[in-house]
């Protein structure tokens, strides 16, 4: 009882630290620029076939090849950012576009079904030398990718946190997240802030997705259910907060694990969906947030 | 009673269609064209007149489909009744989940009701029982064969057809004489301001409630005609991400606000798709959603007020060239 229930929370917080790593570009770009990428789950989606047909293509280590998703979707990112989103932003008027949010959710449904086309909808997973590794303390199992996985997440987290509180870089993002008429008589460039934040937000999407390619089979659909505990966490740790998305994705993380303990995993998933309705009800700028006003 | 004109027309065209057609498989596609065009129509009272996106109305289509299938296999009430009551249901549930989410705005309230979507999903999924009710769980649910009209079971299509038409014409009347209403300007003041629609003294919350109240009570009709039109209730389809997106798509498509812009949409994108899935099929799956997702891409990024205004406006330029007078009256 006590020992899978450490298990449990073991498992929860390694899962949790991926999550958190995967729903910082979300957070970003909506913290940033006040949009809303739909199609984060389906980037990801996108990042792990890449990732995954490097790996196996190369026979490289995956967590060595991290860079090549992340250089991927960085580039994306930026392009898309640069020539797509700027220009509807500037057509917008109202503080949180819709606009983007539909063209997102359209650009989602045509990523996971032109993937469905090229790939099949079967999930394929790749096979490395770490694949059934765990390390044994007493009698509890820790998964080594896992392991792996979450360590790289969080300090690639910290580091973007780091970057972002920082450097004169990202003094100006944060700037412009908080007032961006009084950023631009500053000098800053707005534009290429966008472009910079969700190409940084995108690129840590793509190594995160290097990070699942281990232990985690890759599938056409697969995007659906990250790409809404992004959301989720992204709410529970307030938009704008890469620390608040290390906690939110750990409380998911944990939920999901410790409730499918005691519970289903379908229940389980139905309280992360509960705690997220609570949550935008009642605080909805996140957990850490202080004053009440959106 | 001018505005109810364009109802009249567009249903006598469509009532015409079927006859003398012996091709199960266009009749199959028009039922499709007008289903989702209603599904769109129902979204756009909530979605369109008052701007709160849904992306969980397959949760209430779902919810009359599954209603009157389990009250007619299990207890044979007719379809017919069957479908009132569980519009009724629906739209009751929908005014209790509502009811707190209408705090939230903009995105916020959207997430709120793919996650009410998400929850229903899981339920009716991982349940092949709720309250000793036969709900078929994740293999889905048939609908037992008996025929006949009081069971609304018929071995040809036609009849379908023209119950879902008139179905279709019920909603454009309520659409039309809701927009042109009190309530209808009540829910613009709200889609535009809703601080300043308040301030003002209209009532947001019970007009919202209204709007979603009418909106989920249609589309649940419309499920019970689901249920009943394929005699099978798939979960991971009507509970799916992708057919609420797709219902929201078509009116955005085809312009989200206006009494036909979600009629446009669906006009345009359902054949397409449909005609794809059938000339496709196994080769390649994916292809209609791509293109949904492909159009709705370019149609937000060229024309974000949808197809519906450009189309009409170029149509009445037309007719003025040609017959150089007044246009044709205005749809609405």
């Amino acid at each position: 009882m006590g020992l899978g229930l450490l298990q449990a929370g073991c498992d929860g917080l390694l899962m949790g630290g991926v999550y958190a790593s995967i729903a910082v570009g979300l957070s970003l770009s909506f913290g940033v620029m006040r949009i809303i990428n739909w199609a984060q789950g389906e980037f990801l989606m996108v990042a792990m076939y890449v990732a995954f047909l490097f790996v196996n293509g190369t026979g490289w280590d995956p967590y060595l090849s991290l860079f090549v998703p992340a250089a991927f979707m960085g580039v994306l990112g930026y392009l898309l950012q640069k020539f797509v989103f700027n220009n509807m932003l500037d057509k917008e008027k109202s503080r949180e576009p819709l606009s983007i949010l539909l063209f997102t959710a359209g650009m989602g449904i045509l990523l996971v079904n032109v993937a469905q086309m090229l790939f099949g909808s079967l999930p394929i997973s790749s096979i490395t030398k770490y694949a059934s590794k765990g390390i044994h303390i007493g009698s509890l199992i820790i998964s080594l990718p896992r392991l792996i996985s979450f360590c790289i997440a969080v300090v690639l987290t910290i580091a973007l946190n780091f970057f972002i509180q920082k450097t004169e870089t990202g003094r100006a993002i944060r700037a412009t997240s908080q007032n961006r008429e009084v950023a631009q008589l500053m000098g800053i460039d707005h534009k290429r802030i966008y472009c910079l934040t969700f190409a940084l937000g995108a690129a840590l999407l793509g190594a995160s997705a290097a990070l699942l390619v281990p232990f985690y089979a890759v599938s056409p659909t697969m995007g659906g259910s990250f790409g809404f505990k992004s959301f989720i966490i992204v709410i529970l740790g307030g938009k704008g907060s890469i620390l608040g998305c290390l906690i939110g994705g750990i409380i998911i993380g944990l939920i999901e694990k410790i409730g499918g303990l005691y519970w289903s995993d379908a229940y389980a998933q139905i309280l992360v969906f509960a705690l997220f309705i609570v949550i935008l009800l009642f605080k909805p700028n996140g957990l850490l947030s202080t004053d009440k006003d959106a | 009673m001018k505005k109810y004109y364009p109802i009249f027309i567009v249903a006598g065209i469509l009532a015409l269609l079927p006859i003398g057609v012996r091709n199960n498989y266009a009749v199959h596609v028009l039922i499709m064209v007008i289903l989702n065009a209603y599904y769109a129509v129902s979204w756009n009272i909530l979605g369109g007149f008052t701007g709160h996106f849904s992306l969980g109305n397959g949760a209430y289509i779902a919810l009359g489909g599954y209603l009157t299938a389990v009250m007619y296999n299990m207890f044979n009430v007719s379809p017919w009744i069957g479908m009132i009551i569980s519009a009724l249901i629906a739209g009751g549930l929908s005014i209790l989940l509502s009811y707190p989410c209408f705090k939230l705005r903009g995105s916020y309230y959207t997430l709120s009701t793919m996650a009410f979507l998400y929850i229903i999903n899981v339920i009716i999924v991982s349940n092949p029982k709720i309250f000793g009710l036969e709900f078929g769980g994740s293999k889905g649910l048939n609908i037992r064969w008996q025929g006949g009209f009081s069971r609304m079971q018929f071995v040809s299509k036609i009849p379908y057809f023209y119950i879902i038409l008139v179905m279709f014409a019920i909603v454009m009347f309520v659409t039309t004489y809701i927009k042109n209403s009190k309530t209808g300007f009540y829910y613009a003041a709200i889609c535009t301001n809703q601080e300043a629609a308040a301030s003002l003294g209209v009532p947001v919350l019970k007009y919202k409630l209204r709007a979603q109240f009418t909106s989920a009570f249609f589309s649940a009709l419309g499920g019970g005609f689901y249920a009943m039109f394929f005699m099978f209730l798939e979960p991971t389809r009507l509970l799916g991400f992708a057919f609420s997106t797709e219902i929201m798509l078509l009116a955005v498509i085809g312009g989200i606000g206006e009494v036909w812009g979600p009629v446009l949409g669906a006009f345009i994108m359902v054949p397409v798709s449909e005609y794809l899935r059938g000339a496709l099929a196994t080769k390649l799956n994916g292809l209609p959603s791509a293109i949904y997702g492909l159009v709705l891409m370019l149609v937000i990024y060229f024309l974000p007020s949808g197809l519906f205004r450009p189309v009409t406006s170029w149509v009445k330029e037309r007719v003025k060239a040609v017959f150089g007078k007044k246009p044709a009256e205005e749809r609405c």
